[in-house]
Order: C-alpha cells, then structure tokens, then sequence
C-alpha cells in the first residue's frame, strides 16, 4: 500500500513536472515566435525604407579624358567636378524615376529638349535603363564657360522586367554618346544627349584557371567580424588565423568584403591598403583567396548600381594584382534579397556587375554564392564558377551537387558554404554538440566529395555575431555563434580535426 | 577546353535570356521602349537598336535646322586687343542636334561669317573693333523659307586704357590764386583710332613743399583728361600728376600765388582784469574775392604792449574769425598778424575795437 501511494506520489509529482515542462515550453516557443514575429517586422519595415525612391547623391564619377582639341576655355578640375556630378546624378535620377515611373526632380539636371526627352522615356513600365560607368571628354567649352560638350564612353545596362517582378531581357552595351550641357542660373543641366554608338558588352570569360580542387574555410576574424572586419584590421591576427586554416588541412579562404566600408571615401583607401596586406600573408602562406563583394550590401536600387560600379573599379584592380586570388564571389546569397527586392531587379544587378567586372579586370574569373543548391541556375549561362550553399539536408547534398553539376558543364562547381552549428541547449544533445557537429560536417564533406571545391563555415566561434548579418533573434544568434572549427578560447573543436582529415581526403582525390 | 566552352556560351548569352517578348524592344539614348508604341520618340536622332538583336542598329538622322540657341561671351570686351565667342547650338524641328557641316552665318561687328556645325555647334571667335561702344551680334541659317534667325544680343567694347599715354599740359606761372584753373591731360599715345569715351574718371595730386597733399577729381571730356582746381589758401610752389589706373602722367611743377587780402582786418578786445589778460578776436579774414579763408587756415600773432613786451600766440582761422587771450593788459598795443593774406598790423587801443 505504502509502496502503491509513493509510486502513485511519484506519477502525479512526474506529471506535474511533465506538464510543468510542457507548459515553459509552450511559453518558450511563445515567445520565440512573438520575438522573431517582432524581428520580421523589424526586417521588413527595413526594406520598406530600402524600397523608398531615394534621391541621387552619387558625387561625381566620371573619369574624364583630355580633350582631343585645344578647347576655348580650359575644362579644369572644378569644372570636371561640378559637369561629371552632373552626368552622373542625372542618369542616377532617371533609373530612379524608371522604376518608379515618376519623373523624380529630372528638371535638376536636365533642360529643354533633354528634360522633355528623359520625362517622356520614364513612363515605360518594366523597362530599365542604367548607367554604370561614365568616361568623358570635352570637345567643345564656349569661352564664357556656358556652354559644353561632351563625348561619353558609357557602360549601360539595359533590361525588361515582368509583371511578377522577373527578369525577361537584359543587355549590357558600351554607348557613345554626345551630350550637351548649358551652364544655367542653378549649375549645369543636360540640354541634348544623343546616342552616337553602341557596341554589345560581351560577357566571355577569359579568366585565369581556377585551381583543381579548393578546400577552404569561410573566415572572419574571431572578435571583429562582418562590419568589424576592416575596420579591426589586424595583419597579425589574419597571419595566426590563417596558419590556423592552414593547420586544419585548408588550402583557400574565403573572405568578406563589407561594401560600406570600402565606399566610403573616408575608409576606403586603409581597407584597400589593408586588402592588399591580407592577399600578401594568403600568398605567403600557399592559401587561395575566394574575396566575396559587396557584404551586407542592402537593396538593389538603381540608384546606387553606379556607386557598385565605382566601388568595382577601386577593388578588383588590387584582387587582379594578386596571384592568391583564386576567383572572385561577386555576392553573397543574392537570391535571399529576392524575397525583398524584385528578383529580376537582383538579377540584373548582378548581371551589370558581372558585366563590370568583366571589363575591369577580365582575366578574373567570377561566380556568385547562391544560397542553395536550387538557386545554382541563376546566371549559369554567364558565371565562370558555380557556386551554392548547402545547409539543407545532408542526405540530399550529393543529388544536388549532382543537379547543379548537370547545369554548369564544364564548368567547376563549389560549395562555398556547408557548416554546422555545436550550440547546445540541452545536455549536449539540442540541437547540437561539438560531437554533433564535427560528425554531421564529416558526413557533409562525404557526400559532397565530388565538388571542385568545398568551404566550411567559419573558422570561428562568434561571441556576439553581428546583428547586422545574423538579426536580432537570440535562437539565431546562439547558433550562429557557434560554428566556428575554432571554440572561443581559440582551441580546436572536434569538428577541426574532423575538416582535418576529410580535406586531406578530398584534396588528395580527383573529382 | 573549359575556357573555351565558357567563351562560347558567354559570347552566345550577350543578351540574355529567356522568354522571347511578344513585341520588340527599342533602346535609345534615353532607354528603351516598345516599338511602334511611341512615334515621338521615333524621330529623336541617333543610334537605336533592338534590345533583342544589338548589333542589328539603325541610326535616325536630323531633319533641317528649325531652332538656334546663340551663345556670346565674354559679353564685354577691350577695343583692340579683346576676343569673345559667338557660338550658336542649331536643333531641328524634333530638338535634335543637326547634322554635320550645317552652314551657320555668325554675325559681329566685325563682320559675318559662315561656320559649319560639329555636333550641332557652330561657333567662331569675335574680334573688338578698335572703336568703343554697343554692338549686336546674332546667327543665322538657312535661307529664304527656310531661314532661321537668332534674335539680337548686344555686347560692349570697353576702350582700351591700357594702351593710352598722357602728360599734363604745361601751366601758365605761376597761378593766379582764387581761380579755378583747369590743368587738362593730352594723349601722347594710343591705339589707331581711339576714342576715349567722356566719363572716365582719374586723379591729379599736388604735392606741396610743406609735404602736404591735394587730390582733385579729373573727368575724361572731350577725350582728354580735365582738373579743374581751386587755388585757394595753396600758395607756394607743388609738383602736379596725373593718376590713372593704367599709368601716370609726368610730374610738372606749379607756383600758386598768394592770396589776397579783402576788407581790412579788424580786431575787438576784452580786458580780463581777473586774471590780468586780454582777449583779443580777429576777422573778418578775407579775401579780395569776397571769400573767407578756410577753416584752419593758420594764424601767427605778435604782440608789443605798451610796456614793450612782446606776446606771441598761434590760433586758426574758424568762420573767417580767430580768438587769442595773450597774458597783459598795457594797451595801448601793436599786434603783427601773420596768415595766409599776408602779414598785418593792428593797433590795439584801450576802448575796445580796433583796427
């Protein structure tokens, strides 16, 4: 009877505890939903802002050439100055008014025939006009500085979007072009423009070769990652980290260029020079470099594709002068944004830069890491590389890296991202482990044994990931902080050693 | 063999990709649109080519000259030497750039000549004639119904004073005082043909023996500088030169004459027994036209009492009247007064005025 009353104690004080657990459960995932209900909102009210026409504030970004013939009047610095602002503000300003096919302050910088014109080429719905790239000279500057002539070298993206926001044509040309500007009460307006010659962009890829087989590790630096990379700079760090990688059996890396940083004038030059030192200690140390653009880049408004070109321009002269620089990952996950922006919107985006990537430094060759395996097919009809991320399911990585090869040919594919997490919530076992996670990476670098190319995210354990990338969702944020093959305190995790042997596998077989 | 298969497929993809549109797409210099959807936009001139097939282009050309926007600068300019620009930007009827080689008449006061357009722009550099003055300047092309005129601008031609040498004109000596006299400029060089518009205006400086100055205002009239001076209280010898903003003139020099004395002088006391002194005012001091000297003019007293001491005293001349109080009381007295009329006697009786 005693006996009968303490297990019939026991029952009812488990199941108190069972309910009692089922309860804080229940308000736990409560509150993970409201929180990450709340992130959402937060996201979205974010790119709403993004979506918002924004006004062009570009600066100027032509690169002027000496007139052919002595001019009337000198065409000095000043003068580049205030016409290329010009010229560049005003076509930022019709791509804006395009997509909103609202003609947007046209009348700051374009006049006359020119203002009629651009007005009346705005009210096209679904097609699209971008300038990316402008070189000038000037062949005519009337004496008393009123009025001015230009012939324009132009890098001009043009496409047609669907009704559902998808990409139906896209062309890339290089325009000459005269345009003709008057010197007015308000500064310099585009009086004519006239399109005097176009010569197809082609988009060949005649790139360096790709090494045959990379196995590389996804690197930022332990306490300054994402928008703290550059700006933390630090040689000796990147050098211990990167012996690091190279202990782990790695022969590349793949590196994240913050967009920001590198546009803005201010910084720009340091995270050049900084860039350059980095590709320096990579080559020093026998490790490819896979330089991923444009990071944490938010939106895909055409108002900033010249800025991108700009920015293109200061980077990959100091990727194409490295012998590390294996090939060049032109954005992150671009596909993710297509949830946002509209997909043919990204897709020409990344088209133009391709394109301009191509014409600065050609012999580059260049992919773009889409997020998944299904995503692989986006400009696979230009890219030198394909590329994905692969965190699905590990049983379906060889049959996807088998689809994906299907569409590239010839062409090499990696995997540029597979990772796991060790985060631990409960008892070692959810949702993971240190254990956990080296023997579901051990069986991810198994099934993708065939790529051309593998990648393991991140060299480290993060002890406060950016917000910027990762959000605002603590379930998110403990997960990614703990990918790392490295654990905080800087020793190897399980999963080191694993990656260890599983590239020493794979770099030692052909594909 | 990858690159190869990779450059192939790249060259195949130039435009790309996918679903082929029900209508072709035109792209111009401004963008792209539907063709047949816009007719306007069809007769804007350059380059247009189908989205589809860029190589396949085709370049609509100008019709004839409709509009000319004229430009003319700088808008004034230096007879002789100067040079402005006359260009005009010639459109036609749809606003677009006319074609090459389009005769343009551009017309100036130094004549009328016919440039041919580049890019739409026709222009030539304008001499300045060696006269000053307004002139017009305009474009035109065409002819008959089909001429198209510019209206009128007007541009300045500013004489060129930078090219003119002056002396003054030698003076009679010396000058007569309480006159005014005109010391005038003559041209000794200058530009074939130049006329010095009335109005420009320079300065004659006198510097004084005393180390003082004078400044007079000159006026070009009659294309030749002209100061007109006041000799009054500037007796003595000084250097004259003429300043222009461009040169100066060569120094002469001048000898003014002492002015006159007008009314006698007179001069009315008040004994100050408090403090044992006399209080003596002067004037009027005029002079022989009426005029009162200026205020300040210097006033150098002397003064022998009736005990034979002698008082001397310095004042200025204020409303043509001066005042001293010298420290005696013996009258009767001799006052010796030395101004700009010349030197004075006056006797000071006891009863009050004097003269």
């Amino acid at each position: 009877m005693a006996l009968a009353q303490k297990i019939g104690r026991l029952a009812r004080v488990l199941l108190l505890l069972c309910l009692f657990c089922a309860g804080a459960f229940a308000l736990l995932t409560q509150v993970a939903g409201a929180l990450a209900d709340a992130t959402e909102r937060d996201v979205t009210y974010r790119y709403f802002d993004d979506a918002l026409p924004e006004a062009p504030r570009s600066g100027n970004l032509v690169r002027w050439l000496p007139s052919s013939a002595p001019l009337d009047r000198v065409f000095g610095p000043s003068e580049q100055d205030l016409v290329g602002t010009t010229l560049s503000e005003a076509w930022a300003g019709h791509a804006v008014s395009m997509e909103t096919e609202i003609p947007l302050g046209l009348e700051d910088h374009f006049t006359g025939v020119a203002l009629d014109r651009a007005t009346r080429s705005v009210a096209t719905s679904g097609l699209r006009m971008v300038v990316l790239t402008q070189s000038a000279r000037p062949v005519f500057f009337q004496a008393d500085g009123s009025l001015l002539q230009v012939e324009s070298d132009a890098l001009i993206a043009r496409f047609q979007l669907g009704e559902t926001g998808e990409l139906l044509q896209f062309n890339l040309s290089r325009d000459t072009t005269l345009t003709t500007l008057i010197n007015e009460r308000f500064g310099w307006r585009i009086l004519s423009h006239e399109r005097r010659g176009s010569q197809p962009v082609a988009s060949a890829a005649d790139g360096r070769p790709v090494p045959s087989r990379l196995a590389g590790i996804n690197y930022y630096p332990a306490t300054t990652p994402w928008t703290g990379f550059w700006s933390g700079f630090d040689a000796r760090i990147i050098a211990r980290d990167f012996a690091q990688i190279t202990d782990i059996g790695a022969n590349a890396v793949r590196i994240f260029l913050h967009r920001e940083t590198f546009l803005d004038p201010a910084t720009a030059p340091r995270a050049l020079s900084d860039l350059a030192a980095l590709l320096d200690i990579a080559e020093a140390q026998g490790l490819s470099v896979i330089p991923t653009l444009f990071d944490l880049r938010g939106g895909y408004g055409a108002v900033g594709w010249a800025n991108d070109a700009d920015w293109l321009a200061r980077v990959l002269p100091v990727l194409a002068a490295s012998s590390a620089v294996a090939y060049v990952d032109l954005k992150n996950e671009p596909d993710l944004d297509m949830e946002h922006d509209d997909p043919g919107q990204v897709e020409a985006w990344a088209r133009a830069m391709l394109g301009v990537a191509r014409t600065i430094a050609p012999d580059l060759p260049y992919t773009i890491g889409w997020s998944t395996p299904e995503a692989a097919g986006i400009l696979a009809d230009t890219l030198d590389i394909i590329s994905y991320h692969d965190y699905g399911a590990v049983a379906s990585s060889a049959d996807a890296l088998n689809r994906v090869r299907a569409l590239a040919g010839e062409r090499p594919v990696h995997v540029t991202e597979i990772g796991e997490t060790s985060y631990s919530l409960l008892a070692g076992i959810f949702p993971a482990s240190p254990d956990l996670q080296a023997d579901r990476l051990s069986r991810r670098l198994q099934a993708l044994a065939t790529a051309d190319g593998i990648f393991v995210w991140t060299l480290h354990d993060f002890d406060n990931p950016d917000p910027a990338a990762i959000g605002l969702s603590p379930w998110v944020r403990r997960l990614q902080s703990r990918f790392g093959l490295l654990a905080l305190d800087g020793t190897r995790k399980p999963a080191a050693d694993v990656v260890d042997l599983e590239f020493d596998a794979f770099l030692s077989s052909q594909p | 063999m990858i690159r190869s298969a990779l450059s192939l497929l790249a060259i195949i993809s130039v435009t790309c990709p996918t679903s082929a549109p029900a209508q072709d797409i035109v792209t111009d210099a401004f963008g792209l649109y539907l063709d047949d959807s816009d007719p306007e936009r069809q007769t804007w001139a350059g380059l247009v080519t189908p989205l589809e097939r860029p190589d396949d282009g085709e370049t609509i050309l100008p019709t004839a000259a409709e509009t000319l926007l004229l430009h003319f600068g700088d808008k004034s300019i230096v007879a002789g030497t100067g040079a402005a620009q006359i260009s005009a930007l010639v459109l036609d009827q749809a606003g677009n750039l006319v074609s090459d080689d389009t005769e343009v008449a551009l017309t100036a006061e130094d004549g009328t000549s016919l440039v041919s357009t580049t890019g739409g722009i026709a222009a030539r550099a304008v001499a300045a004639g060696a006269v000053p003055g307004r002139f017009y300047a305009w474009a035109a092309t065409g002819n008959a119904d089909a001429l198209r005129q510019t209206e009128r601008v007007t541009y300045r031609v500013a004489p060129a004073l930078s090219s003119l040498s002056t002396d003054l004109s030698p003076s009679p000596t010396p000058l007569s005082p309480e006159t005014v006299v005109h010391l005038r400029g003559r041209v000794t060089a200058a530009l074939d043909d130049q006329t010095i518009p009335d109005g420009i205006t320079s300065t004659l400086l006198l510097s004084h023996t005393d180390g003082s100055f004078s400044q007079v205002p000159a006026l070009w009239i009659g294309g030749q500088p002209n100061a007109p001076l006041l000799t009054r209280d500037l007796s003595g010898t000084a250097t004259a030169q003429m300043h222009f903003p461009f040169h100066s003139s060569r120094a002469i020099g001048l000898t003014i004459a002492d002015s006159l004395p007008g009314s006698a002088l007179s001069a009315r006391i008040t004994i100050l027994t408090d403090i044992e002194a006399t209080r003596i005012v002067l004037g009027p001091f005029t002079t022989a036209s009426g005029h009162n000297l200026h205020d300040g003019s210097s006033v150098v007293v002397r003064l022998i009492d009736a005990n034979n001491q002698t008082h001397e005293a310095q004042s200025w001349v204020l409303d043509g009247m001066t005042e001293i109080t010298l420290p005696t009381t013996a009258l009767p007295a001799t006052l010796s007064v030395t101004s700009p009329r010349g030197v004075e006697i006056v006797t000071l009786a006891p009863t009050g005025d004097s003269n």
